[in-house]
């Protein structure tokens, strides 16, 4: 059944392609920052937000790694990959960031349920 | 229960994203771009959530692709339909 008041942000753009991925963990840091429980599951492109090797982009752009790495100081820690996406993508559990879950497929639809109110970006 | 809201072509990367995430007791309306659905009678998606897949009459009107739809038999409803499943379901999530 779903979970109380638990927030889900499904991101599925990458980095420097457009806003969506930047405003997507926006939405996640400041429902936490409410008091909120937030987990993240990144989908598709989205999953090469948490490469861990990414350098800033083109000039003046943010880089996205160090708001990855703030998520957890608003205990945001639920980062969550499914492993059908990850393998589409051709990455491996360790090109990511420490501390991601890989999903199995018939898990998506579960987590889904589990959430009253889910985000996409 | 959730309405998957889904706004891209059915071939699209998003539409496979949703496809991934739908439980056995959730719903897919097919509006805007989606509704593209209607020149593919042979889409997984229509056979896999038979009876609880639709797509917007409105959407359709604007694309001129009523007429296949018809044609094709699909589960076309109209936008008071449309509220009355969101009503019905009691989340939404929609795929963009």
């Amino acid at each position: 059944m779903a979970q109380s008041d638990t927030l889900l942000v499904v991101i599925r753009h990458a980095p420097h392609s457009t806003n969506l991925l930047r405003e997507g963990l926006d939405a996640a840091l400041v429902a936490a920052a409410f008091g909120q429980s937030v987990h993240l599951l990144f989908m598709g492109q989205g999953i090469l937000a948490l490469l861990e090797e990414q350098g800033s982009g083109a000039p003046g752009q943010k880089a996205t790694l160090p708001t990855i790495e703030m998520l957890e100081m608003y205990d945001i820690d639920q980062l969550m990959v499914p492993t059908k996406d990850l393998h589409a993508m051709h990455l491996s559990h360790h090109q990511l960031i420490e501390g991601v879950t890989l999903l199995a497929p018939e898990d998506v639809p579960t987590l889904l349920q589990q959430h009253t109110q889910i985000l996409t970006f | 229960m959730i309405l998957h809201i889904l706004t891209k072509a059915p071939y699209s990367s998003v539409a496979q994203q949703m496809q991934q995430a739908i439980g056995e007791a959730d719903a897919v309306l097919l509006v805007e771009e989606g509704v593209t659905a209607a020149l593919s009678p042979s889409w997984t998606a229509w056979k896999a959530y038979h009876s609880r897949i639709y797509i917007l009459a409105e959407d359709l009107l604007a694309r001129g692709l009523n007429g296949i739809a018809e044609a094709n038999e699909l589960p076309v409803i109209g936008m008071d339909e449309f509220v009355t499943l969101t009503e019905k379901y009691a989340q939404t999530v929609t795929w963009y």
